[in-house]
This record gives structure tokens, sequence and C-alpha cells, in this order.
């Protein structure tokens, strides 16, 4: 029945209006004695597990996974409005868990039949963006900070201003992606990246010429780079620090203390139209088992938020600067800002560049 | 008027697939009509695109008046040429086109607007000088070609095979209006054809190009009726070739025996009892005789009647198997078939000797 | 009647491809760009102009003349570059099909590979570099990769072929004829080419502009590589109205703004350059 609501877009929209409210409650009610479906829709980003989890899976609970990637939450979302496949697992990033919360596209979860959240370290539960983790469960995190290099910069920086040091010029990056680009100023104006009023984001305008006219260039992947000493200093993600570091010993990898730098967060969560979300549920649960998890960030340089897994960690792995870096009080995760607000930073980013 | 206006002096021109012209050598004179006739391949176009400059000689000298042009580009030529395809520019009107050589040559405005007109109007087309040349018939395209060229007042008007592309009737009418220009205006043509009726039409002289050599030079008349070989006495016209050997030389003819009969042929200098000839006789040149009373006569059997017109042609069959084409005109011959005997013979002036 | 549906029997593969490749999704994006914003890429089909109040934007109108500009520029090297070369393998005898086949090599590959090759090359420790270091030409790395003439070399390189190929073309098909006419008349190589060559291969030229200038107005693939995302282009724009603000509304308004703008300026430049050969045929 929901499956054929959401069958086109168009219809999407209808039903969304229509039943704004608890459309995810049928599994509750449901309880007891559920089964397992045949198969298990699952949308990934791209390059984001070891596969033979997903073998595993297959081979313990008899279910079949079907496996798609995406490339961005924009993307994924497009997808899921459209409707033409109804996907049991997402992974979306944390302001998007927010804005799908509020689009109604996700469904309550039952944490009955997710004991193994209890793995999740408690720092990592009941995040901002979805409070009491009513929907969404941690898969892998993250962040966003300063890979440099430490022949030019003996001690860490703890700001962003050395991206805006004009000693530096040419030889600093930063992302290419407007939100990661406001989000510099605002935190070096020592406000949060969430402070997304006109004022605030005046004021962020004011200096981002200065980046501007600093960068060698806008990139999310700052590593090439980094490693043959051409650029000194980037914004950098964590994975892409980590990749940096492998190659030169010279690069390291912080998180800003003063203005703290930005943390994501990618979420198990279950699209409202999944056809099996007990099914979900359970696939989320084995997931977070403590050996599983474990197998996903050996595989992936992300960092884990699974303090089972972390304790079959050896000592090195837990010492990896860029995956577990020291996080400052002031590191924040994204909130889902509005449609105006997200063109508002757009325009300064393409302002900015324009000049 | 004996003036030399261009003279080819032993130029060779090979190309790889073969040599196109052989050491030809060739005067011509200031406001003459001359064609340069033959088959294709002849090496006539060549030629021509030699005095243009689009070919340069691999060996020998083209003077152009008093100055060798052999390798000059066409532009530093004082040449111009009617192309078989007219070559119009079709991004220009019919004004534009007459007028280019003149921009060319840095001309005034004005002055280029007068000689146009003139140009013009010797082809009679003053009326369209703003149309395209895409809106103009093939004729109406040919004289534009013709007056984009001579608006220029070259020395010498190179015409390659410029009525090619007409119909028939409008090519008669443009032959008659070519040689009038050219008598008009006194410029030396140089034209090149395959059509060897228009060369007659139209020629002061023909130069009869075989092989990338000239077979013969001469008046239209010299060329058709004192043909020098079998090539020329066969391309000019219809001609009957015979060979045979001379038994008598005369004052003013000689006897010649072919296969078993004995002929009478043009009486030749050069030629002595017992040589072997050729010589060729036209099909209107032999006559139909009522019996064999007359000397050198040759009994023959009829074996094809070809209507064409004003004539017909008969072929006749002379017992050795020598076949004659002999040409007559009105209905005296109408009551004659295929297969009856007929009586042929010829004045010996009309048998030319051709020197093989 | 009967030869008529004949002909659109024989058509029909083309009608039918222009109607799902270009019709279809022209018409969508003229649709979405009409209706209301139902938030992040929903769309609720009921009459708005607001996609075109916010499209109408001096600031997004500086970004289509920016990269109209570039275009232009991009364009008028293809041009002088892609001519010279589309003439010369024209009269290049037995080697032409070789260096048509050279040509369009690049085609077998993503453009963003080739590109990445760019950077390498440009690279201040780039191939260049290091070839002009290495035999003393200059002491210093010059920086050439995301710099304006980085920018030039890409979208000449991009988009050279669709210059190259019609041109080529054109020359092709000009009849050696008219050139021996011009030289015949007087004319020198200059004025031949000028005068001759050059108006009557003019077709292959206009053809050669507008397939280098349309899709190099809307390019965002080669100078976001090239530039390390320093230029903003309308492509780029468009592209984040898509995916980044999920405001479908405005992407397709921008789209269509684009769109009337190319439009209006291949016909502007048609009547411009057809207004000679209008003389001819008057």
């Amino acid at each position: 029945m929901k499956k054929f609501a959401f069958g086109t877009l168009f219809l999407g929209v209808a039903v969304l209006s229509a039943c704004g409210n608890g459309g995810s409650s049928d599994s509750d009610v449901a309880g007891g004695e559920q089964e397992l479906a045949d198969e298990l829709y699952f949308f990934n980003w791209g390059h984001n597990i070891d596969e033979q989890i997903l073998a595993d899976f297959e081979e313990e609970f008899g279910v079949e996974v079907i496996y798609d990637t995406y490339a961005s939450n924009e993307e994924m979302l497009t997808q899921i409005n459209s409707g033409a496949i109804s996907y049991d697992i997402i992974i979306p990033t944390d302001y998007f868990i927010d804005r799908m919360i509020q689009m109604d596209l996700l469904a309550e979860l039952n944490m009955e039949n997710i004991p193994n959240f209890e793995n999740i370290a408690e720092e990592f539960q009941d995040l901002e963006f979805d409070p009491e983790n009513r929907y969404s469960v941690p898969y892998l995190y993250g962040s966003t900070g300063l890979a440099y290099n430490t022949e030019v910069f003996e001690e860490p920086p703890t700001s962003w201003e050395v991206l805006w040091d004009p000693e530096y010029a040419g030889k600093v990056t930063a992302h290419d992606t407007s939100r990661d680009f406001v989000s510099l100023a605002l935190q070096r104006l020592g406000k949060s990246i969430n402070d997304l009023d006109d004022a605030s984001l005046e004021e962020a305008q004011g200096i981002l010429g200065d980046l501007n006219d600093n960068v060698l260039k806008y990139t999310t992947q700052p590593a090439a780079e980094l490693i043959s000493g051409q650029t000194v200093a980037s914004l950098a993600y964590s994975d892409q620090a980590g990749i940096a570091m492998a190659e030169n010993d010279a690069i390291a990898y912080v998180l800003p203390e003063e203005d703290g730098g930005m943390l994501w967060m990618d979420n198990f969560a279950i699209p409202s139209n999944a056809n099996s979300q007990y099914t979900a549920e359970v696939f989320i649960n084995f997931m977070l088992g403590a050996e599983v998890s474990k197998m996903l960030t050996d595989y992936i340089p992300s960092s884990n938020p699974n303090a089972a897994a972390r304790e079959l960690m050896s000592e090195e792995e837990l010492s990896n600067q860029a995956s577990y870096p020291e996080i400052p009080d002031s590191s924040e995760y994204y909130v889902d800002p509005t449609q105006d607000e997200t063109r508002a930073i757009n325009r300064i980013w393409n302002e900015v560049r324009a000049q | 008027m004996d003036e030399t206006m261009v003279e080819i002096k032993q130029v060779t021109k090979s190309f790889d697939e073969g040599t196109a012209v052989n050491n030809l050598n060739l005067t011509i004179r200031a406001k003459e009509f001359i064609t340069i006739l033959g088959p294709s391949g002849c090496g006539k176009t060549t030629t021509l695109r030699m005095i243009a400059g689009f070919e340069t000689p691999t060996s020998g000298e083209i003077w152009l008046s008093d100055k060798e042009v052999g390798r000059l580009e066409p532009y530093q030529r004082d040449v111009n040429t009617v192309f078989q395809s007219y070559s119009l520019f079709p991004h220009m009107t019919v004004f534009q086109n007459v007028a280019f050589g003149l921009k060319m040559k840095k001309m005034k405005k004005d002055q280029i607007a007068t000689k146009v007109k003139e140009a013009l109007a010797l082809v009679q087309l003053e009326s369209f000088a703003d149309r395209s040349p895409k809106q103009l018939s093939g004729g109406q395209q040919q004289r534009v070609a013709i007056a984009r060229a001579i608006v220029n007042d070259p020395k010498v008007l190179l015409l390659d095979e410029p009525l090619g592309a007409l119909d028939l009737k409008l090519r008669k009418q443009m032959q008659l209006e070519l040689k009038q220009l050219q008598q008009r205006l006194g410029i030396t043509f140089v034209y090149v054809t395959h059509d060897q009726e228009e060369a007659l039409t139209m020629s002061d002289r023909i130069v009869v190009m075989n092989k990338g050599e000239i077979e013969q030079l001469g008046t239209p008349q010299e060329i058709y009726e004192h043909p020098r070989t079998p090539f020329v006495a066969s391309f000019i016209g219809e001609a009957n070739v015979l060979s045979g050997s001379v038994q008598e030389v005369l004052v003013d003819h000689m006897i010649v025996s072919v296969g078993d009969m004995d002929v009478i042929a043009n009486h030749n200098p050069d030629v002595k009892k017992g040589d072997e000839i050729l010589f060729s006789i036209r099909p209107e040149n032999v006559q139909f005789y009522e019996s064999k009373a007359t000397p050198f006569t040759v009994s023959t059997t009829l074996r094809e009647i070809i209507y064409a017109g004003a004539i017909i042609k008969f072929i006749c069959e002379t017992p050795s198997g020598q076949r004659l084409i002999v040409q007559a005109s009105g209905d005296r011959f109408s009551a004659v078939k295929e297969g009856d005997e007929m009586i042929i013979g010829w004045e010996a002036k009309h048998a030319i000797v051709l020197s093989a | 009647m009967k030869p008529i549906r004949n002909a659109y029997a024989l058509l029909s593969p083309a009608i039918v491809w222009l109607t799902l490749f270009l019709v279809v999704p022209v018409a969508l994006i003229t649709v979405i760009s009409f209706s209301t914003d139902g938030g992040y890429g929903l769309i609720i089909y009921e009459f708005s102009l607001d996609a075109y109040l916010q499209a109408f934007d001096p600031f997004y109108l500086q970004i289509i003349w920016q990269s109209i500009v570039w275009a232009f520029v991009s364009t008028v090297i293809c041009l002088l570059v892609g001519y010279p070369f589309a003439y010369f393998i024209a009269h290049s005898g037995k080697w032409k099909n070789i260096l048509l086949i050279l040509v369009m090599i690049p085609f077998w590959s993503n453009l963003l590979i080739r590109l990445y090759a760019w950077v390498i090359l440009l690279n201040n420790e780039g191939v260049i570099n290091q070839l002009l270091l290495s035999i003393g030409i200059i002491s210093e790395p010059i920086t050439m990769l995301y710099t304006p003439f980085s920018i030039i070399v890409g979208m000449v390189y991009g988009f050279l072929p669709f210059m190259i190929l019609p041109i080529y073309a054109s020359i092709e098909q000009l009849d050696r004829r008219y050139l021996e006419a011009a030289e015949d008349l007087g004319a020198g190589p200059v004025s031949t080419f000028l005068r001759v060559t050059l108006p009557i291969t003019m077709p292959g030229v206009i053809a050669g502009v507008f397939m280098t200038f349309i899709p190099a107005v809307s390019v965002f693939v080669i100078t976001d590589l090239l530039t390390g995302n320093r230029l903003v282009m309308i492509g780029n724009v468009i592209r984040d109205a898509f995916v980044v603000e999920m405001n479908w509304q405005l992407g397709s308004a921008l789209s269509i703004l684009l769109m009337a703008l190319v439009l209006l300026s291949v016909l502007i430049f048609t009547r411009f350059t057809s207004s000679r050969s209008k003389r001819v045929t008057r």
C-alpha cells in the first residue's frame, strides 16, 4: 500500500501532505513474531563498506542484500523522493537526518530489535540532529579539520587563521563545498557553524574574500598537493588527512583548538516507505556487533563510534590522529539549514569567488 | 599581325602517371584565335594550364610577349581564363564576380563600375548585375565567366572547353558570339576543345594534339583538306584511310595499288615509286559511277545505308574486304539497297597522302 | 499525400530521437521552471513565477555574462587555431585520414580523465615545467595551473574538435577551381583566402562557432578542474541549484534563461554573418 503510494514522484507529494503524521508506526504495533523479508534494499555512500560484511549477513540470515550507492545526500534524497525503488536502509549524514525527519521520510526505529545500540559510545548517542536516536543510529563518523605540514608549522595550528595567512598565499586549500567554506569564516569569527542568520553570514562573507585570495584551489581531495609539498595547510576531511599522513610523515591533522572544526556522522536510517522495517532493524543490529563494526573501519578510513568495536582495536589504531583526533569542545555537527539559508550560503560561495 | 604573343619552347610536363606534354613547341600570334584540339588525355588542357600558370613545366620555357613566364604564379601573368565549369564565385553577385579582377588591380571604384558595365554589355547581361550566379542559366553563367575574364583586358584569353556544358543549340550560338567577340576585342584567344566541329568553325588556326605532341598545325582548311597523319585524318571529320604501294608517280597524281585494285592519289613530292603509303579520302569526296568505264574506279558491294537527314552514308566493301564510307546527298540513290553492286571512285586531288 | 507519409516514415527515427532527447527534457524543464517549489526538489504543479524572479538576479546575470565572455574568448581562439588546422588537414593528401582520426581520438576517452592529464602537464611540478627547468629556459616553475591561461587551454582543448570538424568538412567541399579562378584574376594567396576561401567556407565556420560556443557557455567540468573550482560559471550555478540547494525550479529557470540567451546570440550571429549573402540574393 505504502509502496504503491510512493510509486511516483508526483504522488509522493500528495502522500506527504496527506499522511503528515505517523506514517511509520506499523511495525511498532505489529510487535511479537515478525518474519524476515527475502530481500533487503540497502542504499549507501560509494566506497563505504566492506562488501564481505553483506555476504556474511546474507549467509547468517538468508536475506539477499541488494546494494546500491550514491555520491551525495541530495542524490539519495532525490532517489527516495522519486520512489523508483523502496530502500530499507539508507545512510544519511547528520543534518540530512534532521531534514528527512522534518520531511517525514524516516521511520521511527523499534529499539527492541536493535539491542546492540548499547555498543555505541555514549558521546555519540542522543546528538542534536536526532535527539534520543528515535530515527537513526550512528554508522561512522569523522571530522573536518586542518591537515598541515609539520615542517612549516612546528606547533599544531589552533585556528583556521593559517588559511588566511598571506605568508602561505597559494599554498593552502579549502573545500569546494559552500557550507564548509562559510563555516570556516563563522568559526573563525567565534560563531557557531549553525549561526546562519543574515548578520552572521554577512560578517562571514566579509572575511571570505581574503581567504579566496589565499587559496590555491578548492577541493575535497587535498591529499596529493599536501604530499608533494605544494600546499602546506588544507581544510581536510579526516580520511583525506589519513591518506596524506600515510604517504608523507610530515603531514599531521588537527581540529583547531580555538575554532573547533566540524564533525560529521553518517547514520543508519529506515525510510518510512521501506518494505521491511523489521529486516532493516535486524540488519542494523547485525552491523552494530563489535566484530562486524570493527571490520567496517578496518576497511574504511573513517572513525568508529562503536565502543565495543574500539575495544577490539590495537593501541596503534586508536592513536591514529586522523581517525581519532582530540575533539575540542567547540567542535560541532551541522544542523540542517533551511532552503533559504542554503541558498544564502551558496550565494556567498559564488559571490566571493566571482569577485 | 604576325607579332608573336605566346611562345612555347621545348616544353615537357610530366606527372607521376606519365608525360602529359612532350617537347612541345608552339608559337601563337597576336590577335589570333587558335584552338588546341585533341581527344581527352592528349595534353591540350595541360598546355593551357601551363600558359595560365596552374601547372609549371617540367622543362622548357613559356614566353608571353617578351617575358618568360613559365615559373610565375597565375596572378603574376597577364592572361585570363574562362573555365569549363565557369567557376563563378557563389558568394558574389554577377557584378562582384566581374569586378573581382579589377579590384585585385586596385582600380578605382567608379572606374571599376564603368568597366564592369561595359563588359556585361558586351555579353548582353547589363541587367543581371545584381543577381547571384545561382539564379542564372548555364549560358548566362558562361557569359558572366567571359565578361569576368575580358574585363581585365588580358593579352591572352584562355578558354578551357567553355561550351562543353551547354546544349547543342546554345553551343552553336555561343560559338558565333565568341568568334565575333574575339574579332571585336582583338585579343588572342587560345581555345581548348575536343570538338572538331567547334574548332573548324571558330579558329584562325588549329593545333591538333595527340599523346602529348602536336600532330598538325594549320588553318581549319589545311587541317581538314590536307591532314598530315592518319590521326588527324580520322579525328577531324570522317575519313577513309587506305594503305597501298605506289605503282607510278606522274606529274599531278600517282597510281597506287590497294590490295588487288589500282586507284589514284594526289601527287606528293616526298613519295617515289615502290613506297608503301597511307592516304585518306573524305566520304563526301567519294563518288558513285554508272559503270566501270571510268579508269581507277572500284567495284564494291553495298553493305549498309546510314540515313542522316540531309545526307546519306553508304558503307561499301571492296572484293578484298576493305570498307569505305561514301557520302552523298539527295534522293538519287533512294532505290539502291544493301547487297547492290556500286562502282566508286575519286579525283586524285582528294586522296591525300599521310605521313605514317 | 502518399510520398509525404513515406517521408515521415523515413524521418520517424529522427523525430523519435529528437522528441525523446530534446523536446521532452526541454518541456520538462520549462514546466518545472514555472511550477511551485515544494522544497528540496519537490514539485507542486501550481503556476509560479518565483523561480524567474530569483533567476533575474543581477548577480546571476553577471555570472551569465562572465560565462559568455569566457565562452566567446575560447571560441575565438578555437577558431583561430581550428581554421588553419582544418585547412591543413584538408590539404594534407594521404595523411588526411590519419590526421582526422587524431582529431577524433580524444573522444574515445572521458573528458575528465583527459583534463586530469592537463593538470599533470600544467602543474608547477608538471611535465612542462620540469622540462623547461631541466633545459634551463626558466629557473623557477611558471604557474600555469589554476590561472586564466589554464582555463583557456582547457576550454580550447575540450572544444577544438567541434570547431575543426565542421570547418574541415566545408574546406574539403570547397571546389579548388574557385581558387584557381581567383588566382587567375590576379588574387595572391592572401586575397584568395580572404575573398574566396573564407567566405565560401563560412557555413562551416558558423557551425563550428556554435558547436564550440554553446557547450562552452554552460561548461563547468573543465573550469572546475583547471581553476581548482575558483571560477564561477553559470553551469556551476545551475548545477548547484539542482544538487546542492535542491531548488529545481531555480535551476530550471536559469537553464531556460541561458537557453534563451544562447538562442538569441545565435540569431544575432546568423543575421550578422548572413547579411552579405542576403545582398547577393536580393
